[in-house]
């Protein structure tokens, strides 16, 4: 008797502790499914698994390569049926997992790497949100292998409830269930998509054609390009080998591409070093390597005006071009394909320039570099500022400076320096005052080519400024 | 492997199935080998310092067990032969003996840790002397030692065992393996508490049957542990971070929230960890030594000590306090004390000095920083000069009618404790010890009401929401350490409960973790991890 009441006690323990979990499991979807934005991985990962389609060729990389490559341009010109993988914050990482998952549902011949520097490079620990490729992966091995091979360091939140990191996003709730409750949703449609708004419309295939930003719009940060071979991610490097070893492996043709940026981007900074490492990393890996950036302006011509941002991101009508290239590219080294990279890369040599050196040399640009401000307390009470701006300029170009404050309570210019070769100004003031700093370059004498315009430097000048300016010129400890 | 990684709580799973299924006696070889797992999995590199520390000690203690057993059997043996003053020789011959092998192992282990922890400290203050006083530029060189997982832990609790032989409290544990596991148990070894082996070792070898309750207890453990450090503590960090990023950057009330800011995160890192690691334990049937008794309830400085990381508290005291306080160069000072300043006074001097010894160690256990020594001395100096003013107590209540047994009085001492123990951590927090004591003079001098309006303490890092998040996390944290502290057992009240009460509890607290845990870009390390 006693020993059926103890069985019966056990069996009950058990059978609240399963429903425990079950009702766990059930708050945590519910959780997700309400908190979590809808996402453009899960579309495109799901157009990627479509059983009615085969896609030979893909294409992977981040924002850059989902704005630059038109992947019905690549069809026309490759004969193929291709399809843009890329979706913005894509790691090298995340490439490697989704080559595996398109080569599981689709018969890949080819692969086009698109290789934004920016992700293998002073990388950033990101792993809440670095998760959203893994996360909409479908239950396969390779989901298991994302798992095993990335997840088990990490901290259990991001395996077991991804969501959490969206948890701020909870008063989202309600619009996001409405979105998520419909046909659409469970149909994949872009039309769920948050953000769906690729910068243009969404022309399918995974390409946006993003549109010409109005002159109003501003142009995003611009950053010099600072790059450091030996800050290269290490572990993004041996993934990238994995990445072409897999290819090697399965006889998938890897060509890696480096889709052009913004010509102020590419002639400020350490774009040559770029270029240099790239370069030398595919041919150590004997892997195609296509700088598109080092392409000829009879080939492909671009300028910033054909980007929504310096950054890099093309509009559709530049995308398009490239893309028609980027295919004659493919297509004219097609059949050199299982030689040697080196020699395939010599078939289409006569398009590129041969160093980023070379390219530069035929370049003609002017970019302000960097701009320094030093906020500085007058003996008199009163404040200055120091502004160092540093403009680079093409070959044939020279280079001449303009500076504009305005105030930010007034919105009056209170100086304006004129168009001069001095990149050093000193502006006092009498009293506090919130400023706005804008410096402007230009080809000397010339009133519209190769003008440079920086980014609004909003500063505002007292006590507090001038400390933490000081405090983190010289730390104290 | 960190213990917030979906690989430890795999590694954990594992462990406890296999644990309940394979025959009872081979459960202790398997928490051994998962000991060392999960010691590896940090690197093989800094193996070979646990292993030292585990042979040197297992033997040591058999050899000092060996020495006390043949005297004892000699003895015994010459019983008639022997006249007390050869009895009394032979028996300081040994004691001699015995105090050569333990020093010999005591510089053995702590000379590693030492070695490891405190050569730079030690190497950039001489080269700072010699050039500073001496205007010798000697430069000598300075290594970065790959500092082995929980050295500071292994080495104390080994310590504690080699001390415990010399004295003869328990016998000498002859299986090097047995032996291997008490020094490398895996969910202490990280962050403690430090174990005392007649406490611990019986229960590894002890067979345990599946106990789902127990297991539930130790989950429910965890996930308490993870609410302080992910709620609480990883929340709290992010106002640390800002208010103590530079010296300069913050003054008066901002610069005091900041420390607040730090207490809780310390408080609730360092106390969640623990219920982590004792709820991991738990579940193997290994039940281990409390390391925090609502510390914040305490009325003094010395009451904090033993409610704050306890086994450290008790191991200073026991094998140093009482050591110390008790040797014969004690009792002469403690002669001499009482001579000079009369009974009262006398008596207390000696056990100051032991304080004082006690909290530099202490100080120096943080870390090789100067700021470490000033907050060992800061407490020992509190704790010295409280038993030096114990005798005025009576008479200062008496003459301004306080009730020292009344409700007012406690909290006025619990806070005064408090805000003692508030500025015990300017020294942790910041930089360094001129930090420390900067911050500590821009807290008194910046102080401005504004602070509380204008809203920038809501700019430092955490918003509204975190904020009321923080709130009612510690309002919570609170009710329960105030149900505890009045001896109500929180586990056992909630078992009373009906199961579905209970159940929803457990489900708030999980679902709570990620809903209103601080994301982070990186795992989050505990801070006494790195000891």
């Amino acid at each position: 008797m006693h020993s059926s009441d103890d069985k019966k006690k056990k069996f009950f323990a058990w059978m609240r502790v399963v429903l425990f979990m079950l009702c766990l499991i059930a708050v945590c979807s519910i959780l997700k499914f309400a908190i979590m934005p809808p996402s453009y991985a899960r579309v495109i990962i799901h157009t990627m698994n479509d059983k009615d389609e085969n896609y030979d060729t893909i294409v992977l990389g981040a924002s850059h390569g989902r704005s630059a490559i038109n992947p019905y341009k690549l069809d026309e010109k490759l004969s193929c049926n291709s399809l843009n993988v890329c979706i913005p914050n894509e790691t090298i990482k995340d490439s490697y997992y989704l080559l595996q998952e398109a080569a599981r549902t689709n018969d890949i011949k080819t692969v086009i790497l698109d290789i934004d520097y920016q992700y293998w490079y002073g990388l950033k620990e990101n792993n809440y949100f670095s998760t959203f490729i893994y996360d909409q992966l479908s239950l396969s091995s390779v989901k298991a292998k994302y798992f095993t091979d990335n997840l088990l360091d990490e901290d259990f939140r991001v395996a077991l409830t991804r969501w959490a990191g969206y948890s701020y996003l909870i008063k989202n709730a309600k619009s996001n269930l409405k979105t998520k409750l419909t046909k659409d949703y469970f149909d994949y449609s872009i039309e769920c998509v948050d953000n769906r708004d690729g910068g243009g419309p969404y022309l399918g295939k995974g390409f946006f054609y993003r549109q010409k930003l109005d002159e109003d719009s501003g142009f995003g940060e611009f950053k010099a390009i600072s790059f450091d071979a030996d800050g290269v991610d290490k572990e993004t490097v041996e993934i990238f080998r994995k990445i072409v070893k897999y290819c090697k492996d399965k006889n998938i043709r890897l060509v890696c591409a480096t889709s052009p940026i913004t010509p102020s981007m590419l002639t400020c900074g350490d774009y040559g070093k770029v270029t240099e490492y790239f370069t030398s990393l595919c041919e150590e890996q004997d892997v195609e390597y296509y700088d598109f950036n080092l392409i000829k302006d009879d080939v492909l011509d671009f300028e910033d005006t054909d980007y929504v941002d310096y950054d890099g991101h093309m509009v559709g009508e530049l995308a398009d071009r490239y893309s028609h290239v980027l295919g004659d590219v493919i297509s004219r080294t097609q059949e050199y394909y299982g030689k040697e990279s080196s020699e395939v890369e010599s078939v289409v040599s006569d398009s590129f320039y041969a160093s980023y050196d070379e390219m530069s040399k035929n370049m003609n640009y002017v970019q302000l570099a960097d701009m320094k401000v030093e906020p500085i307390k007058l003996d008199n009470g009163g404040y200055a500022v120091n502004i160092n701006a540093i403009l680079d300029g093409g070959k044939n170009v020279t280079p001449e400076c303009r500076v504009v404050i305005k105030s930010m309570d007034t919105k009056k210019i209170l100086y304006d320096s004129g168009y001069s070769d001095n990149m050093q100004y000193h502006y006092e003031f009498d009293d506090e005052i919130y400023i706005a700093i804008n410096v402007y370059g230009r080809n000397k004498g010339s009133s519209e080519e190769y003008e440079a315009k920086s980014k609004t430097k909003k500063i505002l000048l007292n006590d507090e400024t001038v400390n933490k300016y000081l405090t983190k010129k010289k730390p104290s400890n | 492997m960190a213990f917030a990684s979906t690989g430890f709580l795999i590694f954990l799973l594992v462990g406890v199935i296999v644990y309940y299924l394979i025959p009872k006696k081979f459960q202790w070889i398997w928490l051994l080998i998962l000991s060392y797992y999960f010691y590896m999995c940090s690197g093989v590199k800094t193996l070979g310092l646990i292993i030292t520390t585990t042979i040197t000690t297992f033997l040591g203690g058999i050899w000092l067990e060996d020495i006390t057993l043949k005297r004892d059997e000699w003895l015994k043996e010459h019983k008639a032969d022997m006249s007390s003053e050869e009895k009394k020789a032979y028996k300081a011959k040994t004691k001699k003996y015995k105090r050569l092998i333990l020093a010999l192992i005591l510089v053995i282990n702590f000379g590693i840790l030492a070695v490891i922890k405190y050569y730079g400290f030690t190497v950039d203050n001489i080269n700072a002397l010699l050039s500073g006083v001496f205007h010798m530029n000697v430069g000598l060189k300075r290594f970065d030692f790959l500092l082995p997982l929980g050295i500071s832990f292994y080495t104390f609790q080994s310590m504690g065992y080699i001390i415990d032989m010399y004295q003869g409290k328990y016998k000498a544990d002859r299986n090097l393996f047995k032996f291997a596991l008490f020094v490398s148990y895996f969910p202490q070894i990280l962050q403690g508490p430090i174990g005392r082996y007649n406490r611990l070792a019986h229960q590894f070898f002890e067979k345990h049957e599946f106990d789902l309750v127990r297991i539930q207890h130790g989950l429910q453990l965890m996930a308490w542990g993870f609410f302080k450090k992910m709620v609480l503590a990883d929340r709290a960090a992010l106002i640390v971070e800002e208010v103590f990023r530079y010296v300069h950057l913050y003054h008066g009330f901002t610069v005091l929230f900041g420390v607040l800011a730090y207490t809780l995160q310390l408080y609730a890192d360092f106390s969640g960890g623990m219920d982590i690691v004792m709820g991991a334990s738990e579940m193997f049937g290994v039940k281990l030594d409390q390391n925090f008794k609502q510390p914040f309830f305490s009325n003094s400085i010395s009451d904090f000590w033993h409610r704050w990381h306890i086994t450290l508290g008790t191991w200073m005291k026991d094998y140093i306090f009482y050591p110390f306080s008790l040797s014969k160069a004690m009792n002469k000072f403690g002669k001499f004390t009482k001579k000079v300043f009369g009974n009262t006074v006398g008596r207390c001097l000696p056990i100051c000095l032991a304080n004082l010894l006690i909290f530099f160690i202490v100080g120096v256990w943080h870390g090789a920083q100067w700021k470490y020594i000033a907050y060992g001395f800061y407490n020992g100096f509190l704790i010295a000069a409280s038993n030096l003013f114990e005798p005025l107590y009576p008479k200062i209540f008496k003459a301004l009618h306080i009730n020292n047994e009344g409700r007012a009085w406690k909290l006025v001492r619990i806070l005064r404790t408090f805000v003692l123990v508030v500025i015990s951590f300017y020294f942790d927090v910041c930089e360094s010890l001129y930090a420390a004591l900067y911050m500590m003079r821009s807290t008194v001098t910046g102080f401005t009401f504004k602070t509380f309006t204008d809203g920038s303490l809501l700019k430092l890092g955490v918003d509204y929401y975190g904020m009321c998040i923080i709130f009612v996390g510690c309002v919570i944290w609170f009710i329960v350490s105030l149900l505890k502290e009045k001896g109500i057992d929180i586990r056992e009240a909630l078992d009373r409960k009906p199961w579905i009460v209970r159940w929803a509890v457990y489900g708030a607290l999980i679902v709570a973790i990620p809903v209103f845990g601080k994301v982070s870009n990186t795992i989050g390390g505990f801070m006494y991890a790195q000891f």
